[in-house]
């Protein structure tokens, strides 16, 4: 009965414009097995996730549930199949009860008129999970993270699913929590359903799941039986296939422009006396997963965090946080890593967004001549590689990597930038705009300014970094020379597996 | 004829683009052609007069409206008190043109780039609500001009001072404030497309989010919409004084601006949209008024239609702009 297989994917190609999420990605789970899916971001697990619960519907391939082949059209759709799934996001309404919300998310009609019946349900699920003494009328909205979190996977599992998609479930939980939900999928899965766990925690993975899929740019790299491997076994699978990446030579220099040393950098209390510094021309990548606070740092360098402090001095010269005029006035460049909502004017030309930014340089006394705004956009268009034909074009017309780029180049080749800090500067573009982004970056740095940038994405950590600093939960764990780490190093710092006991937080 | 469409604008382009044909075109070429029928079919319309009539009593309006129109593009939607500082502005205009009419001319304009100025730093600054503001605005000038003027409702023209008249003749059958209107749309427009402070209201309405990250001043570029608001509204303000002799009452400036506005199809949402579309705007709608006279509709017909078409224009550019933001 092992080997039974629940749901079986074949094949399965899914584009989103030009970026290829899967390519051909076969993955098959069993009836009462605990399967890992693993990979760094970007590698295509959410999208399998999503193909699987029908919110995004394969190019190409074929899903087979008990051996049959379906189609699945809808997330409704794939619960009717026993399929649920408990996202990153908690999807609990904070001014309903806990009861009516396990009702709502059910299939049951049982919702108020059988609440009675209901009820002695609801303690049963929220004893299953170690929640017995919250009681089924309190609102949602009094709980704390930590019990959402376990209230929303219960939920799940008393859906009478066959399948229950946890995604990251143990992000938020502590210790304690975290075995209550393995209690649980120990019960679940011993009555026949099927788990599927995504997650970086390889700790976690190791104490809980039968198998695990590694996913790498879109494929499937190995499935393997879990028993038998540790940690570190996990992580070569995982970074083992990395194509080795050219030393690309570095363009610091001595007491250019771009110096920048930041000490006691404190964010929201979150991220917490981060100090770190780098010479002009130099890149520094911030590697870190999604809520590190990699990113959180060069939004407070760009001004727009409020609560944030420290010290930092560009330039030779300090300025205060807290304010983008003032980050712009001391030299500070920010590409956002949401190009539509915090950087470009979609409806507006390429040649506008170009100059946007930059209209006081372009201008005499406040005035600004149309010839002399065309010269800069067509100078600007040509250093950030999209087709000068396409200046009078809007933005939202363009594919997501010239997007990306019009974005960049809007702060190419400006007098005033001293240091520029790029927020994901290529998420959701194809690998050939990938590595177009990525010169232009070099290029950028080339003139002697400061780059400071984040990614969730190994891979661009490895290829672009002169210097590479390791952000894990609002600390900055490691700062080290390209030349002087590894991917794998790299990796294991990033979700923070390989450290001895203790140094977890 | 394409004179009172508001699609001439676009009307070049439509030939080429027949393929990307929008809503908002056809919905143009719709209203400008029954316009243009009922035009046809009203008796005596199409003549030198009624264009006259339709220029004359649309450059006030027009000059209100083009003020609204900074704050629109920069994103701000609208003032619900430009009638209240049309009014006020007048009086006080008439208190101080024994002054002689440049001065007091001066000190209006003033005294308008002020009270818009403090509630573009209000909303700017503080990110209060600008319908709020603007109606606590209206009640706030209502209060101090009816404290300085011990209540009186009508303030008349000063008897025997004249140096200002100039400001309520016609020039060529078209009055100073159509004249004044033309110079205001061509300064207004330089204003916004060479200057920085222009263009950058047009791209904080666009996106107001990427705009403050970029470094742009969004409460300065604010203030300055505001102001440059003011001292449109203030400048109609003393037309309007002048060409009554008696302010006593609000005129109906408040929702004509935004009708025009609108009509004119600048974006509700900020960042689209023009001086020049507002003008149209407001000689639409004084089209539609002048030709509903002339059939004999009553008000209650004519205001119904406004509205009818007002709500067609804001439905058409609900669905065109859906998606966005």
């Amino acid at each position: 009965m092992v080997t039974e297989s629940v749901i079986r994917a074949e094949g399965i190609v899914k584009h989103y414009g030009p970026v290829k999420a899967l390519q051909g990605v076969s993955f098959e789970l069993r009836k009462g097995e605990v399967h890992a899916l693993l990979g760094h971001n970007g590698a295509g697990k959410s999208t399998l996730v999503k193909t699987l619960t029908g919110s995004v519907q394969p190019d190409e391939g074929q899903l087979f549930l008990d051996g049959e082949a379906v189609t699945i059209s809808s997330p409704h759709e794939a619960q009717l199949n026993g399929i649920s799934w408990v996202d990153q996001e908690l999807t609990l309404i904070p001014n309903l009860s806990i009861e009516d919300n396990i009702a709502l998310g059910g299939m049951e009609k049982t919702f108020l008129a059988q609440r009675k019946q209901h009820r002695p349900r609801v303690r049963q699920l929220l004893d299953q999970i170690g929640l017995g003494h919250l009681s089924p009328t309190q609102e949602v909205g009094t709980l704390s993270i930590g019990e959402r979190q376990l209230l929303e996977i219960t939920r799940a599992f008393g859906r009478n699913s066959k399948i229950v998609i946890l995604d990251e479930p143990t992000a938020t939980l502590s210790d304690f929590e975290i075995e209550r939900v393995f209690a649980a999928i120990r019960e679940v899965t011993a009555e026949g359903v099927s788990v599927i766990y995504v997650s970086h925690r390889l700790e976690e993975i190791i104490q809980i799941c039968d198998r695990a899929t590694i996913m790498r740019d879109g494929q499937v790299v190995t499935t393997q039986e879990i028993a038998g491997l540790d940690k570190s076994g996990l992580v070569n699978l995982m970074v083992g296939q990395l194509p080795e990446f050219a030393e690309v030579a570095s363009s610091a220099k001595e007491g250019g422009s771009g110096d920048f040393e930041i000490t006691n950098l404190t964010i929201n209390d979150f991220v917490r006396d981060v100090a770190f510094g780098a010479k002009g021309g130099e890149i520094f990548g911030l590697a870190g997963q999604l809520g590190s606070g990699a990113s959180l740092i060069l939004r407070a360098l760009a001004g727009l965090e409020p609560k944030s402090s420290g010290r930092v001095v560009l330039s030779g010269k300090q300025f205060r946080l807290g304010s983008t005029l003032r980050a712009r006035k001391a030299g500070v460049y920010f590409v956002s890593n949401d190009r539509k909502g915090e950087g470009l004017f979609l409806s507006y030309t390429n040649s506008k967004n170009l100059t946007a930014t930059r209209l006081p340089i372009l201008a005499k006394a406040s005035i600004v001549s149309r010839s002399v705004l065309k010269k800069s956009a067509q100078q600007l268009m040509q250093l950030s590689g999209v087709d000068i034909s396409r200046r009078k074009m809007t933005v939202d017309s363009l594919s997501g990597g010239n997007q990306q780029k019009i974005f960049i180049g809007r702060n190419l080749n400006h007098p005033k930038m001293k240091l520029l800090l790029l927020d994901e500067p290529t998420r959701g573009v194809d690998v050939k705009g990938r590595a177009e982004i990525h010169q232009l970056i070099r290029e950028a740095s080339a003139s002697g300014i400061g780059v400071i940038f984040s990614s969730t994405e190994l891979d661009e950590i490895m290829e672009l970094s002169d210097t590479i600093g390791i952000m894990h939960k609002g600390k900055l764990v490691n700062v080290e020379a390209r030349s002087n780490t590894n991917a794998a190093k790299v990796f294991s710092e990033m979700v923070r597996e390989l450290e001895p006991e203790g140094m977890k937080a | 004829m394409t004179v009172i469409s508001p699609v001439a604008a676009d009307s070049k382009s439509l030939g080429s683009l027949v393929k990307k044909v929008s809503l908002v075109q056809v919905a143009a070429v719709l209203v400008a052609a029954i316009l243009i029928i009922f035009g046809v079919i009203t008796n005596n319309f199409f003549t030198l007069s009624t264009f006259q009539g339709i220029l004359n009593t649309s450059g006030i309006i027009a000059i209100v409206s083009i003020g609204v129109t900074f704050m629109t593009l920069s994103g701000n939607l609208f003032t619900l008190s430009a009638s209240v500082t049309v009014l006020v502005l007048g009086q006080a205009f008439l208190e101080l043109v024994h002054l002689g009419p440049f001065p007091a001319i001066l000190i209006i304009l003033v005294m308008g780039a002020i009270i818009f100025g403090l509630q573009g730093w209000l909303v700017g600054r503080l990110g209060a609500n600008v319908i709020i503001i603007t109606v606590a605005a209206g009640f706030l000038q209502q209060g101090v001009a009816e404290y300085l003027s011990g209540s009186n409702p009508s303030i008349l023209a000063p008897a025997g001072i004249t140096s200002y008249l100039w400001m309520r003749n016609t020039y060529g059958g078209i009055l100073f404030s159509v004249w004044a209107m033309f110079g205001i749309v061509i300064l207004g427009e330089l204003f916004l497309r060479r200057t920085v402070a222009g263009r950058q209201i047009y791209l904080v309405g666009e996106n107001r989010a990427a705009a403050r990250t970029a470094g742009i001043n969004v409460k300065r570029v604010t203030i300055i919409a505001f102001i440059a608001a003011g001292i449109c509204i203030a400048f109609a303000a003393t037309l309007q004084a002048a060409y009554t002799q008696n302010v006593y009452s609000q005129g109906p400036y408040t929702f004509d601006a935004i009708v025009a506005v609108l009509i004119g199809g600048t974006s509700v949402l900020g960042g689209k949209g023009s001086l020049i579309r507002t003008v149209f705007g407001a000689l639409v709608v004084s089209y539609l008024s002048q030709m509903m006279i002339m059939r004999g509709y009553n008000p209650p017909t004519q205001i119904f239609v406004q509205g009818l078409l007002l709500f067609g224009v804001v439905v058409v550019m609900q669905l065109s702009e859906r998606g966005r933001n």
